[in-house]
């Protein structure tokens, strides 16, 4: 398609502006949505950032009205979670009107071209040197801080760091049973959890997609919903779950338990990471696989998982390093024995002990590295024309 | 074996009726050809046979089996119906090899390994395509592809065979030669097939009966020369080739078909009839380019008209003239270059009396009229 677009006279520029970027539209909104939804509920930087010199965010907001506020509110949060859910259905019917037809985006029709890199021409350093400075500041530049953090005894800028270099932190986190522990099953719950988890996620896009399920446009809705609740709001519908439901209790206090939750609280992740890969697919493959005799389920199996590799890859990567982060949804569901280092690092924040977490967000980094380059070199992930 | 029988059927999107009431039968070891303009709802009535679309209404069944009966309530899966299909994007399937896709359907249906072996050396033998077995689909050409999407759809020798305007991505020339030996192909294996277009040469080279469809219905159901020669109202015939439309009105009824009827100016025209009509009936005449004759100065007999040729185009085999004459302008195809003032001769048994008020759809006038 882009060639169709250099042929017919467009200018690199013009054809990444034109015909590729409208052709990512599902991908654009889908992160859009999430991202803005994101930055609504984000409680961190606004709680360290912002509150300090009086920016009070809505999270920040109700972190202090439910929280600090001495009785708990849970009620409270519950409503603003209610608010920001209507909110999103809004945003959810805007978007569904925006991708109408979702025809327009297929581009995987089984008429194999093949795939060809756009040469920018003069402007590639200009853009490369822009992708670079947002990678430095955004990403380098706090991952720095952190190291140096993590290896000090403290970190001043009126102190030469080499002078206080001191690997007391990691000696802390991985030599104390309760802290090694937690990294052992964070570790657990992003490798395993986040497979089942994005497999799961992928069905869920699917039926709501590509069956014939009477409910499914109503799937669409259902599968966002759970990035309009807080975390903490999960982790305590989890607890009465598994305290109300006979049976489920055995899952209270295991890493099962929070697996679970930290599923559910990340459908939209997957969600929006599968969906507008799906798009892509032309309903001509799964036509054709029908008509040769495939079930609905064998047709998912043998024709669209495989054609979404990249984008499960993707999604697993998101959902790994999500898990590997998450606290909020943890803090009522864990015990000893089921600790997460999102758990962890909360309890050694509140010790005021900024090294260890430092090193524990240097151990996230670093698993998260491993395990993503190792995962993507055995899986192979190939791209077709 | 089986015939495959289409009764009533409906399909309606949205609030626009894709399909409208159509029934048709296929008979055992026929081709049958869906032909109509763009969006007339050939593709709907073919999903609706592989079971890809549920219809609002209508029966389809092949030999004794139901596969949808929507009284009845009864929908028979696509994978249950044993059917093959070539999509017009091909469909095949990125992700695996040439061997890899035609084995999923024989997979499907637990044929050993040794005997997926050989059915699909047998079909890639067949369609001369021996030794691409372990290339993926973007590897091949547009016309590999083609073969490979068609073997798919044979490897596992369903009981009918349907086909989505499969050439359309192909170059003319590759075209030509493809609807040679699909059509060859079709008969040796002797299978049933379903062939949708819009190309009528396509259609009519191909199928032994043709469907022609406009807006949902049927307009004809026949043989290509019935559809041709004998077009049973004025949509067909200008969408079967090319056609001149005259106006004009019964004047006696003769025996044999033949029939008087007066053109515009009192013009008197000898034309064969495929209905009853009855005299003073207003009626269209279709007279085929290629069976007017043009005379220099030839003598005066029955059916001649003046004509004089405004502009013509040479189209390697024929000429093509745009003639003006008392009754309109004309299209005649002639062999030999002419000029000037010329007398057009309208053969009899080649001026077909269409009823004027049937017409079916607005593609009546010479003027528009699809070469
Ligand atoms: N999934 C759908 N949703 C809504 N309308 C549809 C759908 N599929 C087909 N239609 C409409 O139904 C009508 C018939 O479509 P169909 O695809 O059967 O036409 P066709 O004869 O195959 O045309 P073409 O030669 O262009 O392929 C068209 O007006 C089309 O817009
Ligand atoms: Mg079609």
């Amino acid at each position: 398609m882009e060639d169709a677009a250099r042929i017919a006279g467009a200018g690199p520029l013009r054809t990444l502006w034109r015909v590729t970027l409208p052709l990512l539209r599902p991908a654009l909104l889908y992160s859009g949505l999430l991202t803005f939804i994101a930055a609504a509920e984000v409680l961190s930087i606004p709680l360290v950032l912002g509150t300090p010199v009086g920016i009070e965010l809505f999270s920040s907001f109700l972190y202090k009205l439910g929280i600090v506020g001495g009785t708990t509110e849970y009620g409270m949060i519950a409503a603003a979670s209610v608010l920001v859910l209507v909110f999103l259905t809004l945003l959810i019917a805007l978007q569904e009107r925006l991708l109408g037809g979702r025809r327009r985006f297929v581009t995987v029709t089984g008429r194999a071209t093949r795939a060809r890199l756009l040469s920018l021409g003069r402007i590639r350093w200009a853009a490369a040197a822009w992708c670079w400075l947002y990678v430095f500041l955004a990403i380098i530049l706090p991952l720095v801080g952190i190291v140096a953090q993590s290896f000090t005894a403290f970190l001043s800028p009126f102190m030469n760091p080499l002078e206080v270099m001191t690997l007391d932190h990691y000696r802390l986190i991985f030599g104390h049973s309760a802290y090694a522990r937690s990294i052992l099953n964070s570790f657990l719950i992003a490798f395993a959890g986040g497979a089942v988890g994005i497999l799961f996620m992928a069905l869920v896009t699917l039926v709501a997609f590509r069956s014939d399920f009477p409910l499914r446009r109503l799937l669409i809705y259902v599968a966002l919903y759970p990035r309009a609740i807080p975390g903490i709001i999960v982790g305590i519908g989890f607890l009465w779950t598994f305290l109300l439901l006979p049976g489920l209790g055995a899952l209270r206090n295991t890493i099962l338990g929070l697996t679970l939750a930290f599923i559910t609280r990340y459908i939209p992740y997957g969600f929006g990471a599968v969906s507008p890969a799906v798009f892509r697919v032309s309903e001509e493959m799964d036509r054709a696989a029908r008509v040769v005799g495939a079930s609905w389920i064998t047709t998912i199996r043998k024709v669209l998982l495989p054609l979404l590799r990249e984008a499960l890859f993707g999604g697993y990567a998101l959902l790994f390093i999500t898990f590997l982060k998450e606290y909020a949804s943890a803090v009522f569901l864990f015990a000893r024995g089921s600790e997460v280092m999102g758990t962890t690092m909360i309890e050694l924040w509140r010790q005021g002990d900024s090294g260890p977490v430092s090193a524990l967000a240097v151990v996230q980094v670093v698993l998260t590295l491993l395990w993503l380059g190792i995962a993507r070199g055995v899986l192979g992930v190939k791209v077709y024309g | 074996m089986a015939e495959l029988v289409v009764e009533g059927l409906r399909k309606r999107f949205d609030g626009v009726l894709a399909v409208d009431g159509v029934s048709f039968t296929v008979r055992d070891g026929e081709m049958v050809t869906l032909l109509g303009p763009s969006g007339c709802g050939k593709s709907t009535t073919l999903n609706c046979i592989a079971g890809l679309e549920v219809p609002d209404e209508g029966v389809i069944k092949f030999g004794d089996r139901i596969l949808t009966d929507t009284r009845r309530g009864i929908f028979l899966r696509p994978e249950a119906r044993n059917v093959g299909m070539v999509f017009q994007s091909y469909a095949l399937w990125p992700h695996m090899t040439v061997f890899e896709n035609l084995a999923f359907g024989l997979r499907m249906r637990r044929v050993p390994q040794a005997e997926i072996r050989r059915r699909i050396e047998w079909i890639l033998s067949l369609l001369q395509l021996e030794g691409f077995e372990h290339r993926y689909p973007h590897q091949l050409s547009g016309g590999q592809q083609q073969r490979i999407a068609l073997a798919r759809a044979l490897v596992y020798e369903p009981s009918i065979l349907l086909l989505d305007e499969p050439l359309s991505n192909l170059d003319a020339k590759l075209r030509e030669q493809a609807r040679f030996w699909l059509r060859e192909l079709q008969q040796r294996l002797r299978i049933t097939a379903i062939y949708v277009t819009h190309d009528q040469a396509e259609a009519l080279a191909l199928s032994d009966r043709v469907v022609v469809m406009n807006r949902g219905r049927i307009m004809a159901i026949g043989t290509p020369r019935e559809i041709y020669e004998l077009p049973p109202n004025p949509f067909v015939a200008d969408f079967i080739g090319s056609c001149n439309f005259l106006h004009g009105h019964i004047e006696t009824i003769g025996e044999a078909n033949r029939i008087t009827v007066k053109l515009e100016k009192g013009i008197p025209l000898q034309a064969s009839a495929l209905y009853r009509f009855s005299p003073g009936q207003p009626v269209i005449v279709a007279v085929r380019p290629q069976r007017i004759r043009i005379h220099t100065d030839g003598p005066k007999e029955t059916n001649t008209l003046p004509g004089k040729v405004e502009s013509g185009l040479y189209l390697g085999a024929s000429f093509q003239y745009v003639l003006e004459t008392p009754v309109g302008t004309l299209r005649v195809e002639a062999t030999e270059p002419v000029q000037g003032e010329v007398t057009l001769y309208l053969p009899p048994e080649w001026c077909i009396v269409l009823p004027a008020s049937d017409s079916g759809d607005e593609g009546g006038s010479p003027a528009d009229a699809a070469t």
